[in-house]
């Protein structure tokens, strides 16, 4: 029985980074209906930034992640403004996409110039992350009870933003139907930018609060970004809450997948369930279906 | 005079329109190309590396010209078809100790199948969410690549064995190079035939409009999973010949970041041309030759080519060389435009007594629409509710009410474009209810947009050719080939398509992309393609509005020619009474989603129900 929680438990971690990287892609894709490919490596620096300025800098690491997260939300905010501003006026979305390609690109061999392409792992104060207690059977890592708090924290935050704030409501408005929100004076520039701006913080907060668990390598947050696309396609993409939901479900899966099924099949589960969820829920698993085409 | 007269008997020749031909320009061009490859080969064989990957990436990317350029579908898991050929031939040299005879069919094959396999999501959802799956599949497909350690070799690999042909063993070096060219030349013929041909047609219109293209009978659904397969197989092409470069195959190459560059190398180079997957994969392949500093920040200049491309030239390096030769062209005045422009398109005689379009004339009427019980329903409002009528073959019908009344709702349900739609839908003794879109183009439903639905980037004839597409008899292997017969069906649609843009007075305009079209000439461009399908029936949402009512006369004439002479029926929704009075031998009148009033043009116009809801006072 034990066992069984270890293995929930695991899982529910794992899940907490995909439903963070869930939120943040769902959160543009719903106001701006664009798909950010630069996310994973965006959150990645973040990571390496705030862990390298604190271990190999020494900077407090408190500092060391507000001045990660400072930078994150700058270098978000210039990219935005330099390579996606001036594509959406022509109002197609692929070229967009493939922008942020390029940056994803750019972005990635930046970091592989800077902190070359050996994998890291840097101390985090007082060692938290090698402090373990036995809870009887039960193996409770003090790390992932930071990172469990860290994501409860940050997606209390996000929800606070979108339900309280103007920002939010430009955000609702500009999900709900752009059209209609650009005729009730949202500036659909402002929205834009700043929902790109708090997504990559997400994206950074889970970079940074990942890194001690997983190794740092310059593409280490790749993989998330798969595994948060994944969550967000179970909530269908369009539900901020649905993307949570599907990533915690997805980290579940994946804990008790691999502790039954050959490698191969756990290697290959996420899409596995991409091509299943899209096969026959293509509004995702926890979203009715709506709306139609118009011609 | 009396000669031109001969000349101008039909109106492709009057146009200009130069006729099919089995070999173009751009072939020599790209033959003399790979020919002065073959023959330097040896001499420079120092860059045989270079080269060979050059070729490699360029096969890569004639395939994703299928794909992405033509079919408009963004995969970034294109990889993974890369690796399955580098992987089929590791084991097929090795294990079975076969060569390329075995290696390329093989490869091919199995590529295709995973295309079919891998295109199936694209039916299910939109551009954005296909760029991310297919992310996902090139990410975890190196996983399960490494997990399989009997097939791949795990992380350390598996090594390629000879190089082999029918039993006879090559070196490797310029002989490799040139079995590499033959095979670029292959792979470039068959994309280039489906450019000139009637899939890449349909794929271009699916790319620039799935619901126009749907409508005009093309089956998106098989089109949109063939493109993988057809994509998948011949990048697997270039995966064999990677596995006898590298002569060894790890997992680990043929993740993300090569599907990355893959496409990132086709947009560069231009994703509309075959030139453009050369120069790609000539700027991936050489540029880091130029020196080590070059090489350590190849990912860097990449990314940022992308980046300012993008933003400058979104055709990529042919694109920006193609609009530096248009500006050369027009810089250098030329007397060879006079020519052209004094021998401008005259109006013909009478093109539907061309030889050209009288097979398809008919004396037998079509059209025959019953529709019983149709509702459609979205939420709580019921658009069309309980809808019942029936048009008899060949006759001209108007639909008539006010907006919101269920008109363009009840087209849509006819033709099968809204969901959820109930009801019975037979036309000419047919059921076309619950059937797919297309499907029920090509059992006779034609229609036009209301808010045109055009394919951007396509010319003016293409249209008609999409129209045209179902009466084209050749099938995609004959295609990819381009047996004789495709060339004689095509050159056959080519004439029949320019009569048609004769009839409908857009001729002159065959070579323009509808985008630069006024409104006017774009309804009939919208006209064309439907009229091109030879439809039973023509179903025409609005196609007067926003044009002045003389050129909406003019246009409704030609149209109801056209409909006589193929014998077919024409329902219209239109807001111009008095054009609707005017051209239909009847008129339907719909008013909060029922009929409440069916007759002749005269009946309706003077029954006090219709007055009250529609035509006021």
């Amino acid at each position: 029985m034990v066992d069984y929680i270890q293995i929930a438990w695991q899982g529910l971690v794992s899940g907490f980074a995909y439903a963070l990287i869930g939120l943040a892609l769902v959160m543009v894709y719903k106001t701006a209906r664009i798909l950010n490919f630069a996310a994973g490596t965006m959150a990645g620096i973040s990571g390496f930034l705030a862990h390298w300025w604190a271990a190999e800098q020494d900077i407090p690491f408190g500092l060391a992640i507000l001045f990660a997260l400072i930078m994150t939300g700058a270098g978000t905010y210039v990219v935005e403004r330099l390579t996606v501003r001036p594509l959406v006026k022509l109002g197609d979305f692929l070229p967009i996409v493939i922008m942020t390609l390029g940056v994803e690109e750019f972005l990635a061999n930046v970091s592989l110039l800077w902190w070359g392409g050996t994998a890291r792992r840097y101390r985090v104060p007082g060692d938290i992350d090698r402090i373990n207690w036995l809870i009887g059977d039960f193996r409770l890592n003090a790390w992932h009870l930071v990172v469990a708090i860290t994501t409860f924290v940050t997606l209390s935050i996000v929800g606070y933003i979108i339900n309280q704030t103007e920002l939010g409501l430009g955000m609702k408005a500009f999900a709900e139907d752009q059209d209609a929100a650009k005729l009730m004076g949202i500036k659909e520039s402002t929205v834009s930018i700043w929902t790109w701006v708090l997504s990559a913080l997400v994206g950074g907060v889970t970079g940074i609060v990942f890194a001690p668990v997983l190794f740092l390598q310059q593409d280490y947050m790749n993989i998330i970004f798969i595994k948060g696309f994944v969550a967000a396609i179970l909530g269908g993409f369009l539900s901020l809450s649905g993307g949570v939901a599907g990533g915690l479900l997805l980290g579940e899966l994946e804990a008790f997948t691999i502790k039954w099924a050959p490698r191969e099949f756990a290697a290959a589960l996420p899409v596995v369930i991409v091509f299943i969820v899209l096969l026959i829920r293509p509004h995702g698993l926890f979203t009715r279906e709506k709306g139609h085409e118009r011609v | 005079m009396s000669n031109n007269a001969e000349i101008q008997e039909n109106a492709l020749q009057r146009a200009g329109i130069p006729l099919p031909k089995f070999l173009k320009k751009n072939h020599y061009f790209g033959f003399l190309g790979i020919l002065l490859v073959y023959l330097l080969a040896g001499t420079y064989s120092e860059y045989s590396q270079t080269i060979m990957n050059t070729i490699i990436f360029a096969i890569i990317g004639a395939s994703l010209i299928v794909v992405f350029g033509m079919a408009g579908q963004l995969t970034l898991g294109h990889t993974i078809f890369v690796a399955a050929g580098v992987f089929l031939s590791a084991n097929i040299t090795t294990v079975w100790s076969r060569g390329l005879e075995t290696e390329i069919p093989i490869a091919f094959g199995v590529a295709f199948l995973l295309g079919l396999l891998i295109g199936f999501p694209s039916l299910r959802v939109n551009e954005l969410y296909l760029a991310l799956a297919t992310f996902a599949v090139a990410f975890v497909g190196v996983q399960v690549l490494f997990e399989w350690k009997q097939f791949s070799g795990g992380g350390s690999g598996k090594p390629v064995g000879k190089l082999e042909l029918f039993g006879y063993e090559f070196s490797r070096g310029p002989t490799l190079v040139r079995i590499a060219l033959v095979l670029m030349l292959i792979t470039f013929w068959i994309v280039g035939n489906y450019q000139d041909g009637r899939t890449g047609r349909a794929w271009n219109a699916l790319r620039t409009s799935e619901t126009a293209a749907r409508a005009a009978g093309l089956p998106v659904a098989w089109l949109k999973i063939l493109c993988f397969a057809i994509g998948g197989g011949l990048a697997a092409i270039g995966g064999v010949l990677y596995a006898h470069t590298l002569r060894f195959a790890i997992p680990e190459n043929y993740g993300v970041s090569l599907s990355i560059i893959v496409v990132l190398a086709l947009i560069i180079g231009g994703k509309h041309r075959l030139m453009g997957a050369v120069l790609g994969a000539a700027f991936v392949k050489w540029l880091p030759e130029l020196s080590r500093d070059v090489q350590e920040y190849e990912g860097l200049i990449y990314g940022g080519t992308l980046i300012i491309l993008t933003l400058i030239a979104p055709d990529g390096l042919v694109g920006m060389f193609e609009w530096l030769g248009d500006r050369i062209k027009n810089a250098i005045p030329s007397n060879k435009d006079e020519i052209v422009g004094s021998t401008s398109v005259s109006a013909s005689a009478l093109p539907l007594e061309s030889t050209f379009l009288a097979p398809l004339s008919s004396s037998e009427p079509k059209g025959n629409l019953i529709v019983r019980d149709a509702a459609v329903a979205f939420g709580g409002v019921k658009a069309v509710d309980g809808v019942s009528f029936e048009i008899p073959a060949g006759g001209v019908t108007g639909l008539i009410g006010s907006n919101g009344a269920g008109k363009t709702t009840l087209f849509n349900a006819i033709t099968g474009h809204v969901k959820g739609a109930t009801g019975q839908f037979i036309l000419d003794g047919t059921e076309i209810s619950q059937k797919p879109i297309h499907t029920r183009a090509l059992a006779g439903v034609g229609r036009t947009f209301q808010n045109l639905n055009l394919h951007d980037d396509l010319n003016v004839l293409e249209h008609a050719l999409l129209g045209l597409d179902r009466n084209i008899g050749y099938g995609r292997i004959a295609e990819s080939f381009r047996l004789p017969w495709v060339l004689r069906e095509e050159r056959k649609a080519h004439y029949l398509a320019a009569e048609l843009l004769d009839h409908m007075d857009l001729l002159e305009y065959w070579d323009e992309k509808v985008e630069d079209l006024p409104y006017g000439l774009q309804k009939r461009v919208d006209v064309v393609r439907a009229l091109a399908a030879n439809p039973s029936i023509l179903l025409l949402d609005e196609p007067a509005a926003g044009l002045p009512t003389a050129e909406a006369l003019e246009m409704m004439k030609k149209v109801q020619e056209y409909a006589t002479h193929i014998s077919a029926g024409v329902l219209i929704i239109e807001h111009n009474v008095e054009l609707v009075a005017d051209v239909s031998d009847r008129i339907l009148v719909l008013d909060a989603g029922k009929t409440i009033a069916d007759g002749t043009p005269e009946e309706v116009t003077r029954n006090e129900q219709v007055i009250a809801a529609y035509l006021g006072t």
